[in-house]
């Protein structure tokens, strides 16, 4: 077992310069639309992986305890990024690394590191708002495509997962699923829907496809865990005297003998009543799942918690939808009988607080109850020729719905590490004039750092980098290379797009990491490193 | 069927190809030039005597759409023959429809329903897909499309707890800010140079008359009212609304006038720039608001 170890410069920033060049090199092949792959080996098998932020995630410790510390600083760069907009973390591993690469060349020749961070960061804001000069708002399907197939690389999921994000919104509620067939389907469906199946295959009996439908049905919802037949009875005594014909029960569960009062032929004579539980829920989920369905069908939740009774409940608690339907997983319904204003009020404060939330979180559980609450979701069935593909290809149109949800809220850059190249000639000009030589040092390496992704991306594709950067010197600042073609063309024109946020993101991440890593004099080497496989 | 014979209530109208189409408790009826109206749902094999609600036209009617309790009626041959095109159960009632000033090339039409939020289709009527993404009441009472429809994808909805705009083509609805938040909107007529005035005017239940000059982003009251304005039509160089059941119209220079005490079903505008106004009776006005 090795001992603990400290180490000190200039050690330490060789240790961790290996480490990063490690990482960075196995996640930079990956950037661009003819980006080569990596394989990782997962235990028995071969993990063919072309996404940054997945190898970056695979890759848990290297085994040089030394090398390790530098990986690890920017797999968490990476990963945070990932984490944060959902893609653009090889663009990250490529910018980190040439930021922490022109860097260490700078303190070698005598540049103060910590002055050197703070002129990095001082000068970030200005390399951001450059970068997102150019951005505007995608409008069209066809824009959406293109945006989404600089993600995915995937003609039919680009096309697929477009048309959904252009139907639904981006705040809508995109389903990716795993589908039967090799191809992509995808499917709209109207009003909302909740995990949580009928509890008894007796009450799918005589509809098609094993769901049962039904029109202009009331619809109660509580906390109710129902064990006896006689908790039941009362509302049952109601849901007649209110001359009610199809029911939806939504209950957190329900014993067999429960089940025994409803399914009694005497009661589904007359009314036909439907039970589902929500019992898989968590108690926070479980009280926004509530609290959605009233306010989509009206009623008023039923809550055992609050001090309510299933004995207690009154005509005006039922809540109404014009369809409503429930299969063996999941139910759901459509057109509820909610208050509209008070929807609307509910969906314009929590678009609010997604905005204004930098919780990663919080905006996941928001943007969930914002697609339930949008009167309409898509389902997308991604398909493949195993199942190690078909999760594989679910991941990437996960990463893609992300990418065009943020292209959606903050637009679009010209793509191909034209936006950023963009920054490098005002980074340069300053460079010269700078006097001191932290300042001429921290311009001169987001200089480098801007040309980084191009040149990834063309070397990527095959090409030689300082051939097609000197050609597109002399071209419109519009003009980039599109690595498909082999060709400079206005990518803009050619639809070759980046997200704006992802690469603002990317940019913010690298270099802040990159430059408090070079700020890094000690090391200290632990007996057995701490692996996690979330950094 | 001369029109004193049906002598009911419409409750919608349209001009097209030098015709009038009445939206009648009987069906969808015609209005010939020599004043006479044959119901186009009799005239039909299938005979599909329908209580029709919403009308939408294109090639100059020859293409008609009738919104029935459950779907659309739809007739490609002037009304010749008719095919039921259902939507999704429970039967919804459609209330408005709207076809693309370019329908015989992209094929869209919207529908909007009394309880069941908006449909659309793209293949000609042929088949409706719910399309009520980001619409919060599925209440609609109008529709209306920008006469640029097919290149900027703008449509406005009507319900009956605000306005709400689209701009992909009726996929996908914003609520737009109302100065009263709730507006019941009952009628919705777009500038036809919308494309360069972006002016919509929207007839509201309690709210009267509003107007906005941005494509729907801020409104101003133009008339306050104490009855519902049912219906809006853009003349030449004036305004015509229908008021509860009279009919009143504005002009620069000269305010409001009214045209019709009482009696009004709904109106619309022919081609030659005349106003329509259905009747209690039954009779179809026709008046040249100047």
């Amino acid at each position: 077992m090795p001992t603990p170890k400290v180490i000190h410069q200039p050690q330490t920033q060789h240790s961790l310069r290996r480490g990063i060049e490690a990482l960075a090199k196995a996640i930079a092949p990956t950037l661009g639309p003819s980006a080569r792959r990596s394989v990782a080996q997962n235990q028995a098998k071969l993990e063919m992986l072309d996404d940054g932020g997945l190898i970056a995630r695979r890759i848990i410790a290297l085994a040089d305890r030394e090398e390790d510390p530098g990986a690890m600083l920017l797999r968490q760069a990476l990963w945070r990024t990932r984490e944060h907009v959902g893609d653009g973390a090889a663009t990250t591993a490529v910018l980190y690394e040439c930021a922490h690469r022109e860097g260490l060349r700078f303190i070698a020749a005598g540049a103060n590191p910590m002055r050197l961070r703070e002129r990095l960061l001082e000068l970030l804001p200005r390399l951001r708002d450059g970068l997102l000069a150019g951005a505007r708002p995608l409008r069209s399907q066809e824009e959406l495509r293109a945006l989404a197939f600089s993600v995915c690389y995937d003609e039919a999921m680009a096309a697929a997962l477009a048309e959904a994000l252009y139907t639904v919104g981006r705040f809508g509620m995109v389903d990716i699923r795993a589908g039967h067939g090799r191809g992509m389907e995808r499917d709209f469906v109207a009003g909302a829907y909740w995990t949580g199946g009928v509890q008894s295959k007796e009450m799918l009996r005589g509809w098609a496809r094993t769901v049962a439908e039904m029109s202009d049905a009331a619809i109660l919802v509580s906390d109710a865990e129902i064990e006896e037949p006689a908790e039941l009875v009362p509302l049952m005594q109601l849901a007649l005297r209110c001359g009610l014909q199809d029911l939806l029960l939504i209950v957190k569960s329900i014993s067999d003998k429960g089940l025994s009062v409803v399914l009694d032929k005497r009661l589904s004579d007359r009314i036909r009543v439907v039970v589902v539980n929500l019992e898989l829920f968590q108690p926070d989920a479980l009280a926004r799942a509530q609290a959605d369905i009233a306010l989509l069908a009206g009623g008023r939740p039923v809550l055992q918690t609050a001090g309510d009774s299933l004995e207690s409940v009154r005509e005006s608690d039922f809540g109404q939808a014009r369809w409503v339907w429930a299969d063996d997983k999941n139910f759901g319904f459509a057109s509820g009988k909610g208050d509209p204003r008070q929807l609307r009020d509910t969906v314009r404060r929590l678009r609010d607080a997604y905005d204004a939330s930098d919780d990663d979180d919080a905006r996941a559980r928001m943007l969930e109850r914002l697609g339930k609450l949008n009167g309409g979701l898509a389902t997308v069935y991604v398909g493949g020729v195993a199942e190690d593909e078909i999760r594989q290809r679910k991941e990437i149109a996960e990463r893609t719905v992300r990418a065009l949800r943020n292209a959606i809220a903050d637009g679009a850059i010209a793509g191909g590490g034209v936006a950023l190249l963009g920054c490098r000639d005002w980074l340069l000009k300053e460079a010269a004039e700078a006097e001191e030589l932290e300042s001429r040092a921290a311009r001169r390496i987001l200089a480098a750092a801007a040309e980084a992704p191009i040149r990834q991306l063309l070397v990527n594709a095959g090409q030689d980098p300082s051939e097609v950067l000197a050609r597109l010197a002399h071209c419109e600042a519009a003009d980039g290379f599109d690595v498909m073609q082999g060709a400079l063309v206005d990518v803009a024109a050619a639809g070759i797009f980046d997200v704006a946020r992802v690469q603002a993101e990317a940019l913010q991440r690298a270099i802040s990491s990159a430059a408090l890593a070079l700020t890094i004099d000690v090391l200290v080497l632990h007996r057995e490193p701490e692996t996690m496989t979330e950094p | 069927m001369a029109a004193a014979e049906s002598m009911e209530r419409a409750h919608g109208l349209a001009c097209a190809g030098g015709n009038i189409y009445a939206a009648r408790q009987s069906g969808l009826w015609q209005a010939c030039a020599n004043g006479e109206e044959r119901n186009l749902y009799a005239s039909s094999p299938n005979d599909i005597n329908t209580p029709t609600f919403a009308i939408g036209l294109a090639d100059a009617g020859e293409t008609l759409l009738a919104g029935i309790l459950g779907g659309v009626a739809h007739s490609t041959d002037g009304g010749q023959t008719w095919a039921l095109r259902q939507f999704r159960r429970p039967a919804p009632l459609v209330t408005a429809l709207a076809l693309s000033p370019a329908f015989a090339v992209d094929g869209v039409a919207l529908a909007g329903t009394l309880e069941d939020g908006l449909f659309r289709s793209a293949d000609g009527g042929l088949s409706w897909s719910a399309s009520s993404h980001g619409l919060f009441d599925h209440g609609v009472y109008a529709l209306a499309l920008s006469p640029a429809f097919a290149q900027d994808g703008v449509a406005f909805a009507g319900t009956g707890s605000g306005i709400y705009r689209s701009e992909n083509g009726g996929r996908l609805w914003r609520d737009l800010p109302m100065p009263a938040g709730d507006e019941t909107a009952l009628c919705l007529e777009l500038s036809p140079d919308f494309a360069e005035d972006a002016t919509v005017y929207a007839g509201c239940e309690r709210h009267g008359l509003l107007r906005s000059r941005d494509a729907g982003q801020t409104w101003e009251r133009l008339l306050e009212t104490e009855g519902a304005v049912n219906g809006i039509a853009l003349l030449d160089g004036c305004l015509a609304l229908q008021l509860d059941d009279a009919v009143l119209r504005w002009k620069d220079g000269d305010g409001w006038r009214e045209l019709i005490e009482k009696g009004a079903d709904c109106l619309t505008h022919d081609e030659a720039g005349a106003l329509r106004v259905a009747m209690a009776d039954g009779r179809i006005e026709r008046i040249m608001p100047d």
